[in-house]
Parts: structure tokens; C-alpha cells; sequence
């Protein structure tokens, strides 16, 4: 199935699904509407147990307001229902620990995944915080293989590493910034142990 | 485009590592000290070291995945058997020079390698070796695999070396002395490579489990001096009254109170006489009441590496 056949669908444009299915309809931040199916929803951990902790039937779906996703924007999102869709019925695999992680990406989630790194990163997220064990695990083998031959200094600009120096930097710049007294007295202390004082007080 | 990897939640950016290829962890490690505390915390679980060690390479295989590969040049910087980055990257562990490099020009362009002085390859490895268990950490299950025998390549110090497999033309013997002297108790030991003499006769005293492919005329010593569990002897030059004496000697229980299974081939001109061995014991007609007709052997007592 193409990405763009994928059926996940947006209210405005969307047909009422011809099977007795339940379709949830979740809302992202940017008030952007999407039907999910019952079966796909089994792939997010976090909104699975939300539906059923929330124990909708088929009129509450259709007659409560649509369920509030806060941080996820509706391009974000309708990524992931695009996945959910795909791979509903599909079993949730489970960290055996194995190491390395083996993680393969098949053909509809590369495509899926043919994004700028802005919207990955905003996926990644988006995965993690719905719990959605092998989005996460595709979206992440697609940063991770970024890495593949590179050098330390390419690694740094692909990753937006910072170097000691800049770490440094910015943790001193953390401190100022909530305690600018603390920065004083450090350096008063540096003097006055350069000056062979004993005791700072 | 690029993508700011520690803005990851934390959970996320332990799976982005853990998928990584073994030598960008280690690359993404050299970064920077907070890039190596990161990487450092990830859950490992690390079951087994694999190292392949010859002429001029150190290969380090963690649990399935690698390898990584630690090569010799004669001089680092103008080695052209590497195809050149754009920049030559160097970095130093416990003050060890290192580089990182391309691979050879005829593997694929995403193969990175780790240089270092053919003079420093026993202190490189050495470094090598802590820095990754420092990252991926310890483990009792380390097997070491010397490719090039005849090379006598220096012996990295590896402690709780549990499996060891020689091949290669032929090796000194002192050479096989001191490596055993310095990995005693091992699980196993496969040897596929000649010695030049008969090794010292105590040398094999810790080794659980031995497979030897070139015994010859060794046999005889590996024989009479195994204490183990498994013992296979192949091109084995050996005879009757050497089988006599093992026999006497386990079925009386003086020695071999650790052996479970032997398996011993002769050369193809030194053909055992079993009437003659067996003309020595009391022997029964085989029972299938009292053993059964299988042993079931587990090839993993000798674990080979290839």
C-alpha cells in the first residue's frame, strides 16, 4: 500500500468508513481532525489504554468532541495514524535487549519517512510520547544510520554536536544566568587563591 | 539538514544508538565528553566479544553486530592504502595516538577503520580493548581468534579470555607457550595451525575443551596430560600402547576424572589395531539398557569462531 493511499483520513475530506468498525476522531494542536481505526489505535500504547480508560461507544465517538492530542501538530500526526493504519493488526514487537538493535525499514515506511529532518525529529517525539514501539524503532534506525561513515567532525554537523569547549561555554552561561552572584564569587575565590589566601572568608 | 541528536528524549536516543553501526558508537563517543557519557549509559547487554586478530588488523565483533575494525599502518599519516577523507581525523586515547579513516578503497564507502602505529599495536589494541569495554562493558565470554599464526601477532591483554582459535601456516611454539600462559583456564581451544615443536607438557592443564586439527605427533602429549571435559585429536600420530594407557588410566579413574567425550584420528599410515587395544580390557557386548546409543554432543564446547 502506497503512503498516499494509506487511510488515514482528515474529517473534511473524508467518507464514513463502510465497515462496523469504531474510528476515534483525535484533534491535534492545530485543530487538524483524523479518524483512526480501532485496530490501528493497538499501536499506540499511551492511546490504546486512553480509549479504554475512556470506554466510548460508537455514539460517543461520534457525538463527543473529538479526543485533544495537546503536542502533536497535525502534520506530525497524521504521519503516525498514516503508520497505525498500515501496520494495524500488526504484533508490537518487545525489546529482548539483543544488542545491537537488528530494526529494518520496509519499503511504506521509508517512503513515509521521506521527510526533512524537522518533521523526523517532530515524529520521533511524536512516537515516543504515544509509546509507538516500532515507529520509534524505524524513525530511529533512520537517524541512526546518519551516522554510517562518518568522521567525528561530519558526525558533530550531522548531529548539531556540541564540542567540550561549547559545552563548557553553555553550562557557564547556565550558571550566570541563574545565579549571576555565584559567578562572582567564584572568580573572587580564583584571586584570592592566586594571592596565597588560606581561607576565603 | 541536520538534526539535533541530544534534543532527543533520552529513551529515544538510546534506541537511535543502539541501532547505530558498532563503529559510529565508538566515533559518536570521540566527540565530545558529554557525547561519551551518553553513550556510555545506554543499556548494553553485552554477552559476548569476538576478536579476530592478524598481521595487520584487529577485529572486534560485540554480540552480533560489527565489526570494528583497528588496523596497523607502518606510518599512519601516509598510509595510501586508505582512501583519504577530507580531513584527516585524529584523536588520542590514554594518550595513544589514533585515526579514523575511510576504509580500503575497494569496500564499500561507508567502512570506517581506526589506524594506529604498526610500532604502538600492542599498547593500541591494548587501549582499544579498555575503551570498549569502558563503553559496552565487561563480560566473561571473550573469544580470540589469531588468523595470521605464522605472524606471531603481539597478544593483547584480555582478561577472562574464555575461547581461543590458532590458524595459519605454522607457529612457533613458544609463541603458543606464552599464550596459554598468558589465558590459562580457558573453555576451549581450536588449533588448526602447526607447531614448529613439542610444547611444554603442562601447557594444556587449564583447558576444558581442546580441538586439534594438526595434533601429529602432539598427541601423544595432549593425551596423556589432558585434565579437561572434550578433547578431539585429528591427523593424530599416536599408537596402540599410547591408547592402552589412556584407557587403563580413565577406566581405573587415576586421571581423566573431568573427561566426558574424546575423539581421536589417526594419521592415515598409523592405523589403530582395535582387536589389540581391546585384547587388554574386559569388555561387554553394548547394552542399550544401561547407555544410550547417542551421546549428544554440544558443538558449543568448542566453540569455534569462523
Amino acid at each position: 500500500m502506497s503512503v498516499e493511499n494509506a487511510p488515514v483520513v482528515d474529517v473534511d475530506e473524508a467518507a464514513i468508513p463502510v465497515e462496523k468498525k469504531m474510528y476515534y476522531r483525535f484533534e491535534s494542536n492545530d485543530k487538524k481532525e483524523f479518524r483512526v481505526s480501532e485496530l490501528a489505535i493497538q499501536q499506540s500504547e499511551t492511546l490504546n489504554r486512553l480509549v479504554e480508560a475512556m470506554g466510548y461507544t460508537s455514539e460517543d465517538v461520534e457525538n463527543k468532541p473529538a479526543i485533544a492530542i495537546e503536542n502533536i501538530d497535525g502534520k506530525t500526526l497524521k504521519l503516525v495514524f498514516q503508520w497505525c493504519e498500515h501496520h494495524k493488526g500488526e504484533a508490537i514487537p518487545v525489546d529482548d535487549g539483543s544488542v545491537p538493535k537488528i530494526v529494518e525499514i520496509p519499503e511504506f515506511d521509508a517512503k513515509l519517512m521521506d521527510i526533512d529532518n524537522g518533521l523526523l525529529f517532530k515524529l520521533i517525539w511524536a512516537a515516543d510520547y504515544l509509546n509507538i514501539v516500532q515507529l520509534l524503532n524505524v524513525s530511529c534506525k533512520k537517524v541512526a544510520n546518519m551516522a554510517q561513515g562518518k568522521t567525528p567532525a561530519q558526525l558533530r554537523r550531522v548531529y548539531l554536536l556540541p564540542s567540550d569547549e561549547e559545552d563548557e561555554a553553555a553550562k557557564r552561561a547556565a550558571q550566570e544566568a541563574q545565579d549571576p552572584r555565584a559567578r562572582e564569587v567564584e572568580e573572587e575565590f580564583e584571586e584570592r587563591k592566586r594571592q596565597g589566601g588560606n581561607s576565603f572568608f | 539538514m541536520p538534526i539535533k541528536l541530544l534534543a532527543f528524549p533520552y529513551l529515544a536516543l538510546c534506541n537511535i544508538i543502539q541501532l547505530m553501526g558498532l563503529s559510529s558508537i565508538i566515533i559518536l563517543s570521540i566527540c565530545s565528553r558529554k557525547a561519551l557519557r551518553i553513550v556510555k549509559s545506554v543499556r548494553w547487554n553485552t554477552h559476548i566479544y569476538r576478536y579476530e586478530l592478524s598481521r595487520t588488523c584487529l577485529r572486534m565483533i560485540i554480540n552480533r553486530g560489527g565489526p570494528i575494525n583497528l588496523k596497523f599502518g607502518r606510518h599512519v599519516t601516509t598510509n595510501t592504502f586508505y582512501k583519504l577523507n577530507d580531513e584527516v581525523v585524529k584523536f588520542e586515547l590514554e594518550k595513544t595516538p589514533f585515526e579514523v579513516r575511510k576504509g580500503p578503497v575497494l569496500e564499500s564507502k561507508n567502512y570506517i577503520v581506526f589506524v594506529s602505529m604498526e610500532e604502538q599495536r600492542e599498547i593500541a589494541s591494548t587501549v582499544f580493548h579498555n575503551y570498549i569495554v569502558d563503553i559496552f562493558g565487561s563480560c566473561s565470554n571473550i573469544k580470540l581468534h589469531i588468523k595470521d599464526c605464522h605472524f606471531h601477532p603481539p597478544l593483547p591483554p584480555m582478561e577472562a579470555l574464555s575461547d581461543t582459535v590458532l590458524s595459519g601456516d605454522q607457529m612457533r611454539t613458544d609463541y603458543f607457550e606464552a599464550l596459554l600462559t598468558k589465558y590459562p583456564n580457558q573453555n576451549s581451544i581450536s588449533i588448526y595451525t602447526f607447531l614448529d615443536r613439542e610444547p611444554n607438557n603442562q601447557i594444556i592443564d587449564g583447558i576444558k575443551n581442546i580441538f586439534w586439527r594438526t595434533s601429529l605427533d602432539y598427541a601423544r602429549l595432549a593425551l596423556l596430560n589432558f585434565n579437561g571435559n572434550n578433547m578431539v585429536l585429528r591427523m593424530a600420530n599416536i599408537n596402540n600402547q599410547d591408547i592402552i594407557q589412556f584407557l587403563r588410566d580413565w577406566v581405573s579413574n587415576r586421571k581423566y576424572q573431568n573427561l566426558e567425550t574424546i575423539s581421536i584420528k589417526s594419521l592415515e599410515d598409523n592405523i589403530l589395531n582395535v582387536v589389540e587395544i581391546l585384547q587388554e580390557f574386559t569388555v561387554f557386548n553394548y547394552d542399550p539398557d544401561r547407555r544410550p546409543e547417542n551421546y549428544e554432543y554440544d558443538p558449543k564446547q568448542n566453540d569455534q569462531i569462523n
